[in-house]
């Protein structure tokens, strides 16, 4: 076995982008909010100067830029954010007409992207990232800083997978959704301060369960087996009226949670039915089987860059260590996999002892030279402390890249970058 | 259709079958070797919980099974459920030109907790660690992941698992199409069982049964004869 150094794909790994825009669009001027920003004073609310500074403050995230997400980031544009965050996989469409705000020279356009550049060029100010992939693909270091997420998405793995991640990193969260035919418009906030709390997930049932198999199928073609996922999503059916609808309201949902309006919107579902013209409004309650991690992570600082940092320093870090170590300590290291061994014409697995890119080479067989991959039984995202070698940093041990581990004793979880 | 034929009460109590496992009192020994397993068992309340029944249910499934037929050779329930299985099952394994079947494996099967949530790949859980040389078109060389469909939905019970697991090694559940969108992990074994479909599948004897009781004619024909 001649395990390689360094992880080959390290490149490859997906990533927000910056949007900027030419020179002469950036030079815009900077639309006076406080001229048209209601003084919520009267209503319990902040002073209007403190509350365009919580907005110009404010870090957010859009998972979603369809015919709800899209105007959604247009309109939270509007009150200028520090930053805007947006992920979506899809393109514009023909029929993406019918439902989104965009126009027709926007065909096949990412819609992240040409969402971006809608924000970008109504608060120049703002710093917008996005990311024209699935947030499955991304680390959950790309919403480390991000103080509210806007969910909208056709997609309900992405659904379930962003609850995750708020969930683990305390991050309130806003899901706008619609029912076409029944003109129904809901806006669920989660606000996972504790990870005791409801996630989007905790509604589902063995209908959604069912859809979220159906949306997802695997075929085995990619290169060193890597499985390429195929992903079948059902289109958003809907009027463009019902999905600003939705938009809006999420975004007098986020405003209220800002600026603390009214009774408190946390972990609150607010339903309008345009057919019976009905408003609901009710509790969101934590389902006890519900199968997501509800845990929120310890947030700490790392003290260099994680790579540069042992397993008893990542404890010390996080108060649990360095001697002794807990004895059910498990690491995660960003989107790695821990390597223990390889199995091939040896009768015993050799050992490896190494972080890797999933499906990443290796090594070779030593008898039969055949390439080794970093998959099956002896590779693992979580692994057990015991099985690392608390000698060395993770830089050493393959992870020179990486850039936040996520570690696990009793039932506590850190989560350090 | 083959009528369904009632399996021996002997071993595990008077119910036999997957639908009664949780109600299979473990043996002494089984029940120490789920305590031993039990005492690593880390991770959140519902994680943990969940570990802990998909590991009982594996020793019941020992437990009910023919002698032979599936043992949990360890287990680990640290991070992701993980455990070491040996199955009494028919595997072709490549000798020459021709294959060797071999009648035991020793799959390695990692259960990470995010399969709970959302779909996996079908090679996600399995690597046949024994026997090497493994021909199917499900397995990949040199790795030997084994590949049970395009895709494995939520919270998939590792029960079911084992069985499709046991289906896939014997050829009693088998894919040879290497032009199937889905692909295959070894064209090179498709094209040669395509050749050789009359030795498919690799034995008929179901997961609970033995040899002898597939060659048993059913009772319900007994009676009539």
């Amino acid at each position: 076995m001649s395990p390689r150094a360094e992880s080959p794909r390290t490149a490859e790994r997906a990533s927000l982008r910056e949007v900027t825009l030419p020179r002469k669009a950036a030079g815009a001027r900077r639309a006076p909010i406080e001229a048209r920003f209601p003084p919520f004073e009267s209503v319990g609310g902040p002073p209007v100067a403190e509350s365009i500074d919580r907005f110009a403050a404010l870090r957010v995230a859009a998972v979603g830029a369809g015919s709800i997400g899209y105007a959604e980031i247009r309109a939270i544009a509007r009150h200028q954010p520090a930053g805007i965050t947006i992920i979506d996989p899809a393109r514009i469409k023909p029929e993406s007409l019918v439902t989104h705000d965009v126009l027709a020279d926007s065909l096949g356009a990412r819609k992240a992207t040409l969402a971006g550049l809608a924000a970008k060029r109504i608060s120049p100010g703002t710093e917008v990232f996005v990311f024209d992939g699935p947030i499955q693909a991304l680390g959950e270091d790309a919403l480390a800083d991000i103080d509210v997420v806007l969910l909208a998405s056709d997609n309900l793995a992405a659904e379930v997978h962003t609850g995750q991640v708020c969930i683990n990193l305390g991050i309130p969260l806003i899901q706008a959704s619609l029912h076409g035919e029944g003109l129904v418009v809901q806006v669920r906030a989660f606000e996972n301060r504790a990870g005791s709390g409801p996630c989007p997930a905790c509604a589902y049932g063995a209908a959604e369960w069912d859809h979220v198999a159906r949306e997802s199928e695997f075929r085995c073609a990619g290169a060193g087996g890597r499985p390429e996922e195929i992903r079948h999503v059902e289109p958003t059916v809907s009027t463009p009226a019902l999905g600003m609808n939705a938009a809006s309201l999420a975004l007098v949902q986020l405003t209220r949670l800002v600026l603390g309006l009214g009774q408190s919107v946390v972990d609150t579902s607010v339903l309008y039915c345009g057919v019976s013209h009905r408003t609901m409004v009710w509790r969101l309650k934590r389902n006890s089987d519900c199968p997501c991690e509800h845990q929120r992570f310890t947030r700490v600082a790392a003290p260099r860059r994680v790579s540069e940092l042992g397993i008893r320093d990542l404890a010390a870090a996080a108060g649990i260590g360095p001697d002794p170590l807990p004895a059910d300590l498990t690491l995660a290291v960003d989107d790695l996999v821990f390597v223990e061994a390889t199995v091939c014409c040896a009768d015993e697995p050799r050992p490896v002892g190494r972080f890797f890119p999933e499906y990443a080479v290796v090594g070779s067989c030593a008898q039969c030279s055949a390439t080794l991959h970093a998959e099956g039984f002896f590779a693992c995202r979580q692994v057990s402390g015991r099985l690392v070698d608390a000698d060395s940093t993770l830089g050493e041990l393959g992870a020179g890249a990486a850039r936040y581990v996520v570690l696990r004793a009793g039932d506590a979880a850190y989560f350090i970058h | 259709m083959e009528p369904v034929r009632s399996i021996p009460e002997e071993r595990g109590g008077p119910k036999r079958g997957l639908a009664s496992l949780a109600e299979v009192k473990l043996t002494p020994e089984r029940a120490a070797k789920l305590e031993r397993a039990l005492a690593t068992n880390a991770g959140t309340l519902t994680w943990r919980r969940r570990k802990r029944r998909e590991l009982e249910e594996l020793l019941a499934l020992e437990q009910i099974a023919p002698p032979g037929r599936f043992e949990v050779a360890a287990a680990d329930l640290h991070s992701d459920l993980c455990a070491v299985l040996e199955l009494g099952v028919a595997v072709p394994c490549r000798a020459g030109d021709d294959i060797a079947v071999v009648e035991r494996a020793i799959l390695g099967l990692r259960y990470p907790e995010e399969a709970l949530r959302r779909p996996l790949p079908g090679a996600a859980f399995f690597q046949i660690l024994m026997p090497r040389a493994v021909w199917l078109p499900s397995v990949r060389w040199p790795e030997q992941p084994l590949c049970l469909g395009t895709s494995l939905g939520p919270a998939i019970r590792v029960r079911a698992l084992v069985l499709m697991a046991y289906g896939a090694l014997s050829m009693q559940t088998v894919q040879v199409d290497e032009t199937d969108s889905a692909g295959v992990f070894n064209t090179e074994a498709a094209l040669w069982w395509q050749r050789n479909l009359d030795r498919v599948p690799l034995s008929r004897t179901p997961f609970l049964a033995t040899d002898d009781d597939v060659r048993k004619p059913p009772r319900a024909i007994r009676r009539t004869t």
